[in-house]
C-alpha cells in the first residue's frame, strides 16, 4: 500500500493493526539504525525509536500528509536524537578546533597547505580513522555531516531538523569536512 | 606539473597588478565553495577552475574533500549485530501491540 495516500493516513489515524505493522516493519529497523549513525549507543538510540514512535501516534491525529510519511518519522527521530545529546555530558566533549583557525594568512591563501592525499585510501586505517574523528566532532558539526554526506537529506530537511539557515548549514558542513581533514592529515600524512 | 604549477602560481602572483588579484578567488573562497558543494553561477565556477589550474594546494583539498564525502557513504552502511537485531524485533512487536487500537 501507498504510505503517502489519504487511505493508509486514514486507516493508520483509526489504529489499524495491520497498517501499523506495515508501518512499523517499514521503518523501525531503519529509523533504529538511523540513529545510530547519529552516534547514539545502542540502547539510547533503542530509546529514541521508541519514544519517535510514541510522538508519531499522538500527533497523527493533526498529520496532513504535507511531508511524505518517512520524512515526518525521521524528522522525529532526529530531534529526539538531539535532545538525547544535550541531555548527555556523554556525547558533549570539547573539541579543540584551533588548527582551523590557523589554516589562512589574513589575505586568505594556505598558512599550512593540505597535504597530498594520495596515500589515504591504501591506508588499511583509513575507515577507522574517519569513522573515530567523526565521532569525536562537535555535536552540531557531526549531526550537519552525518544528515548530508551520509543519509543524503535535502539541505532544506536538514535546516528544518537543526533549526539553522542555510548559510549556517554550510558553515557547519565546512568546519566539519576541514576538522575532519586535519585529523586525517595528522594521522596519514607522518 | 606540480613543479610547474607552482612556478605559474609564484609568477602570477608577482606579474598580477594587486586590483586584478582582488578579483581572484582565495584559497579560503575555494575551500568553501568545494565543503560545501556552493551552487555557484557560470562566471564564478570560471573563476573556480582558473584558481584550481594554477593553485596545488587547493587540487590537493579538492581531493581530500572529495575522498571523506565519498568514503562516507561507506560508513553509512552499517550492520546490527544479532543481539541489536533480537532487540529491535522484541521492540517492534511491543509497539505494534502498544498502538493498535484491537
Amino acid at each position: 500500500m501507498n504510505f503517502s495516500s489519504t487511505e493508509f493516513i486514514e486507516k493508520l489515524k483509526s489504529r489499524d493493526s495491520l497498517v501499523i505493522t506495515q508501518l512499523v516493519d517499514q521503518y523501525h529497523e531503519a529509523l533504529f539504525k538511523g540513529a545510530i549513525k547519529q552516534g547514539l549507543a545502542s540502547d539510547q538510540a533503542e530509546v529514541v525509536v521508541q519514544n519517535t514512535w510514541g510522538t508519531f501516534f499522538e500527533q497523527i491525529e493533526r498529520f496532513e500528509g504535507r511531508s511524505h510519511i518517512r520524512t515526518y518519522l525521521f524528522g522525529i527521530m532526529y530531534n529526539k536524537a538531539k535532545e538525547t545529546f544535550r541531555e548527555n555530558k556523554k556525547y558533549t566533549c570539547d573539541y579543540d578546533e584551533s588548527a582551523l583557525e590557523k589554516i589562512y594568512t589574513r589575505e586568505g591563501s594556505y598558512e599550512s597547505p593540505p597535504k597530498s592525499p594520495e596515500n589515504w585510501m591504501q591506508s588499511n586505517e583509513f575507515f577507522i580513522i574517519l569513522g573515530e574523528e567523526l565521532k569525536k566532532l562537535p555535536q552540531s558539526q557531526r549531526v550537519a555531516f552525518t544528515l548530508k554526506e551520509i543519509e543524503g537529506e535535502s539541505t532544506q530537511d536538514i535546516c528544518n531538523i537543526l533549526g539553522v539557515s542555510n548559510t549556517n548549514l554550510g558553515v557547519l558542513i565546512y568546519r566539519a569536512k576541514n576538522n575532519l581533514r586535519l585529523a586525517l592529515e595528522k594521522s596519514l600524512n607522518k | 606539473m606540480k613543479i610547474l604549477r607552482n612556478i605559474i602560481h609564484n609568477l602570477m602572483m608577482v606579474m598580477i597588478p594587486k586590483s586584478l588579484r582582488k578579483n581572484m578567488l582565495t584559497c579560503e573562497q575555494v575551500a568553501h565553495i568545494i565543503a560545501e558543494k556552493q551552487d555557484i553561477p557560470a562566471f564564478k565556477r570560471l573563476k573556480l577552475q582558473m584558481h584550481l589550474f594554477i593553485c596545488q594546494s587547493c587540487l590537493d583539498y579538492r581531493i581530500q574533500i572529495q575522498i571523506i564525502d565519498a568514503s562516507s557513504i561507506k560508513l553509512g552502511k552499517i550492520t546490527l549485530t544479532s543481539s541489536q537485531k533480537e532487540q529491535i524485533s522484541k521492540s517492534k512487536s511491543k509497539i505494534i501491540d502498544k498502538y493498535s487500537k484491537d
